[in-house]
C-alpha cells in the first residue's frame, strides 16, 4: 500500500518517533505496524517549524520600511522649494534603485539577511509609489488622479512575483482595491477592467501561497459589485440591492472555500474563502436585519431598475447554486464528510432560493414581510454554519457564527425593547442578557472545540 | 540567476513608469503650443486643499449657447475636444466636439464633469486644475486671485500640461 507521505515538521516527527517506540514496547502494536505508521511520515526538508523570531525580525523590518517611505515622502513635500526640479527627480529615482539593489543583495545574493533584505525591496515599492506623486507634483498633473494608484499597483506586482514577496503583493492587492473605489466612487463608472486585474493578483496569490493577499483580493471583489451595483441605482433603494449581492456574493465565495479543498493543489487556500466569504455574508445579511434601513426605501422601485444588478445577481447566484450542487454530489461520495457536506449545501442552495425571492419582490413585498425572512434567513444561517464547523471540524466556522449569534441578539434587543421598557430596565436587562449569554456561550464553544479536537485525531 | 534578470526587468519597468510620465508632460510642455487662459474665482474655502492651489478656467464651464457643439451628446466621462482661438492675450473656446478637428486648429482634450441643462453649460476638466506650491506658501496666491493667469502648453493631440501661473502679469516663482 503505497500511501501518499506526510510532510510534518522535525520536531513532530521525533516526538512520533519516541512515541512508536513507546507503543512497541508497551505492546500495543509490533514491529510491522510500526514501521507502517512511521514510513507514512516524512520530516519536512527544510525545517518549517514556526520561526517565531524570524517573523519579530520580518515585522520590524518591516515597519522600518514603511516608516523610513514615510519619511522620504514628507521630505520631499516639505522641502519642495530647496531642491531644483531634476535634482529631486533624479533622487527619488536613484532612492528607488538603491532599495531594490541593497534588498535584492541582502535577501538573494548574499542570503545572509533575506527578511531585512525584502523589507528593504518593500521600501523599494513604496519609494516607487512616492515617485509617482513627486512627478505628479513637479509636473502639476492632476488629470484623472485614481490612475496614480492603479500605476502604483500594477508597477509593483513583477516586484512581488520576481522577489517572491508576500508583503508587496498584498499590497498592490490594496491599492487596487484603493483604485477601484476612487475610481468607481468618485467618477460613477463601473470599471470593469478591475474584474481581470483581480484576477491576476488572485491568480498570483496561489503562486505565492499568500492567504492575506488572496483574502483581501477576494474582499476587493465583493466591493467593486458592491460600488457598481450602488452606481449602478442612483437611489437609496440600491442599500437593498447591495447586501442581496453582496450576501449571495459572500455565500459564493464561501461555497468556493468547501471546493477548494477537492480541487486545489493547496488546500491551505480555503481559509481565505471560508473567513472572508463568511464574514461578507453574514453582515451583509446582519444589515438586512434593521428595521431602520428599511425605512429608507422607495416602494415602487424594483430589480429592474438597474441593468448591472440583474446581471450581476444572475451570474453569482448561477455560481452559487452551481457550488451548491457540487457540494451535495461531493456529499454523496466521500462518506466520511457526508453529514457537514450536506448541511452545508442546503445552506447555500436555501440561501440562495430565499434571496432569490427577495431580489425579485424588492421593497414591494413590504417592510414586515422583508424583516421578517431576512431575521429569520440569518437564524437559519447562523445555526447552519455552526454545525456545518462542527461537522466539518472549522473552528473559524463555529466563531464566527458565534459572534455574528451575539451580535443578532444585541440588535434584536434594542429593536424590541428600546421603546417598551424603561430605560434603566433596559440596560439592566441587556447587562444580564450578556452576562449570562457570555457564559453560556463560553461554557459551550470550549466544550465544541475541544470535542471537535478529540474528532480530529480520531479522525 | 534567472531571479536575478527578472528582477531587473521588473524594477526597470517601474522607472520606466515614472520617465514615461515625465517624457509625455515634458514633451507637451516643450513642443506644445504656450497658450494664455483667463483663470476664475474659485469658492476661497476650496482653494487651498493642502499644499496646491485650485483652478479653474473660462473653458472650464462652456457656454453651449456661444460655443458650437455640433449634435453630439455629452455624458459625463466622455473624452472631448475644446478647439481655441485667439482674442487678444487670452485664448478661448470656439467650439466642443467628440472627435479631435483636422482642419490644423488647436483643441485641448478633456474630460466632461457633468452638463448642466438648465444653464446650457458644459463643465469639462482638463488635468490642469493644480498648481502645486510650497507648503503654506498657497497664500499669496490666493490673495491676488483676481489678475492670476496660467501659461498652458496644449500639443498637436491635445494634452496639456500647466507651465507657469502669473500674478499681474509676474510669474509666480517659489525659491
Amino acid at each position: 500500500m503505497a500511501e501518499p507521505q506526510k510532510k510534518v515538521p522535525r520536531r513532530w516527527f521525533k516526538w512520533l518517533g519516541d512515541e512508536v517506540a513507546d507503543w512497541k514496547s508497551a505492546g500495543i502494536i509490533d514491529d510491522n505496524q510500526a514501521g507502517a505508521i512511521l514510513s507514512r511520515y516524512e520530516e519536512s526538508a527544510h525545517g518549517e517549524e514556526p520561526d517565531r523570531g524570524g517573523r519579530l525580525i520580518a515585522t520590524i523590518a518591516v515597519l522600518g520600511s514603511l516608516l523610513l517611505g514615510i519619511g522620504v515622502i514628507i521630505f520631499f513635500a516639505s522641502n519642495w522649494q530647496v531642491l531644483p526640479k531634476w535634482f529631486k527627480v533624479a533622487l527619488i529615482i536613484s532612492s528607488i534603485i538603491a532599495a531594490y539593489a541593497t534588498g535584492y543583495w541582502l535577501a538573494f545574493e548574499r542570503k545572509t539577511y533575506p527578511r531585512v533584505g525584502q523589507a528593504l525591496i518593500l521600501l523599494g515599492a513604496i519609494l516607487y509609489g512616492s515617485g509617482i506623486w513627486l512627478i505628479a507634483q513637479i509636473f502639476h498633473i492632476n488629470a484623472h488622479y485614481p490612475n496614480g494608484i492603479l500605476f502604483w499597483s500594477l508597477g509593483i506586482i513583477p516586484v512581488a512575483v520576481a522577489a517572491g514577496s508576500i508583503p508587496i503583493l498584498v499590497g498592490s492587492s490594496l491599492l487596487l482595491t484603493l483604485w477601484t473605489i476612487f475610481e468607481q466612487g468618485q467618477f460613477g463608472s463601473t470599471n470593469l477592467i478591475y474584474l481581470p486585474l483581480s484576477a491576476v493578483v488572485l491568480a498570483l496569490s496561489y503562486r505565492l501561497k499568500s492567504r492575506t493577499a488572496a483574502g483581501f483580493s477576494l474582499l476587493g471583489l465583493v466591493i467593486w459589485v458592491a460600488i457598481a451595483t450602488g452606481v449602478s441605482f442612483r437611489g437609496e433603494e440600491a442599500i437593498l440591492y447591495i447586501f442581496l449581492l453582496t450576501a449571495i456574493s459572500g455565500l459564493l465565495i464561501f461555497a468556493l472555500g468547501r471546493l477548494q479543498v477537492s480541487w486545489s493543489r493547496l488546500p491551505m487556500m480555503k481559509t481565505p474563502y471560508r473567513i472572508v466569504g463568511l464574514l461578507v455574508f453574514f453582515l451583509s445579511l446582519y444589515l438586512l436585519t434593521f428595521s431602520g434601513l428599511m425605512r429608507v426605501f422607495r416602494y415602487n422601485s424594483s430589480a429592474a431598475d438597474s441593468v448591472f444588478f440583474m446581471v450581476a445577481f444572475g451570474i453569482i447566484t448561477a455560481f452559487a447554486v452551481m457550488s451548491g450542487g457540487l457540494i451535495l454530489t461531493k456529499a454523496k461520495n466521500d462518506l466520511r464528510e457526508q453529514k457537514g457536506l450536506s448541511v452545508e449545501a442546503a445552506l447555500v442552495l436555501t440561501v440562495a432560493v430565499v434571496l432569490v425571492i427577495l431580489a425579485l419582490l424588492g421593497p414591494a413585498a413590504g417592510r414586515t414581510t422583508l424583516l421578517l425572512t431576512t431575521n429569520i434567513l440569518l437564524f437559519f444561517a447562523i445555526v447552519t454554519v455552526i454545525i456545518s464547523g462542527y461537522l466539518g471540524r472549522e473552528a473559524a466556522l463555529i466563531n464566527i457564527g458565534l459572534v455574528f449569534f451575539v451580535l443578532d441578539i444585541i440588535a434584536r434587543y434594542f429593536d424590541f425593547f428600546w421603546d417598551m421598557l424603561d430605560k434603566s430596565l433596559f440596560f439592566m436587562g441587556g447587562g444580564l442578557l450578556l452576562l449570562a449569554g457570555g457564559f453560556l456561550l463560553e461554557r459551550n464553544r470550549r466544550k465544541i472545540i475541544s470535542e471537535m479536537k478529540v474528532k480530529i485525531y480520531e479522525a | 540567476m534567472k531571479r536575478r534578470y527578472w528582477f531587473t526587468l521588473a524594477v526597470a519597468l517601474q522607472i520606466a513608469v515614472l520617465f514615461v510620465m515625465m517624457g509625455a508632460k515634458g514633451y507637451t510642455l516643450a513642443y506644445g503650443t504656450k497658450i494664455y487662459l483667463k483663470t476664475l474665482p474659485v469658492d476661497p474655502w476650496d482653494l487651498f486643499r493642502g499644499d496646491y492651489v485650485i483652478l479653474r478656467y473660462e473653458i472650464s464651464e462652456l457656454d453651449l449657447k456661444t460655443v458650437t457643439s455640433g449634435s453630439d451628446i455629452y455624458n459625463r466621462n466622455d473624452k472631448v475636444y475644446v478647439t481655441l482661438e485667439e482674442q487678444g492675450k487670452y485664448w478661448v473656446a470656439r467650439s466642443v466636439s467628440k472627435r479631435r478637428p483636422d482642419d490644423g486648429s488647436l483643441a485641448i482634450s478633456g474630460t466632461v464633469r457633468y452638463y448642466n441643462e438648465y444653464s446650457n453649460t458644459l463643465h469639462v476638466i482638463y488635468g490642469i486644475e493644480s498648481y502645486f506650491v510650497p507648503q503654506h506658501q498657497g497664500r499669496s496666491i490666493e490673495d491676488s486671485r483676481a489678475t492670476l493667469d496660467a501659461e498652458v502648453s496644449v500639443d498637436r493631440w491635445g494634452n496639456s500640461g500647466l507651465s507657469r501661473l502669473f500674478i499681474n502679469g509676474e510669474e509666480v516663482r517659489f525659491q
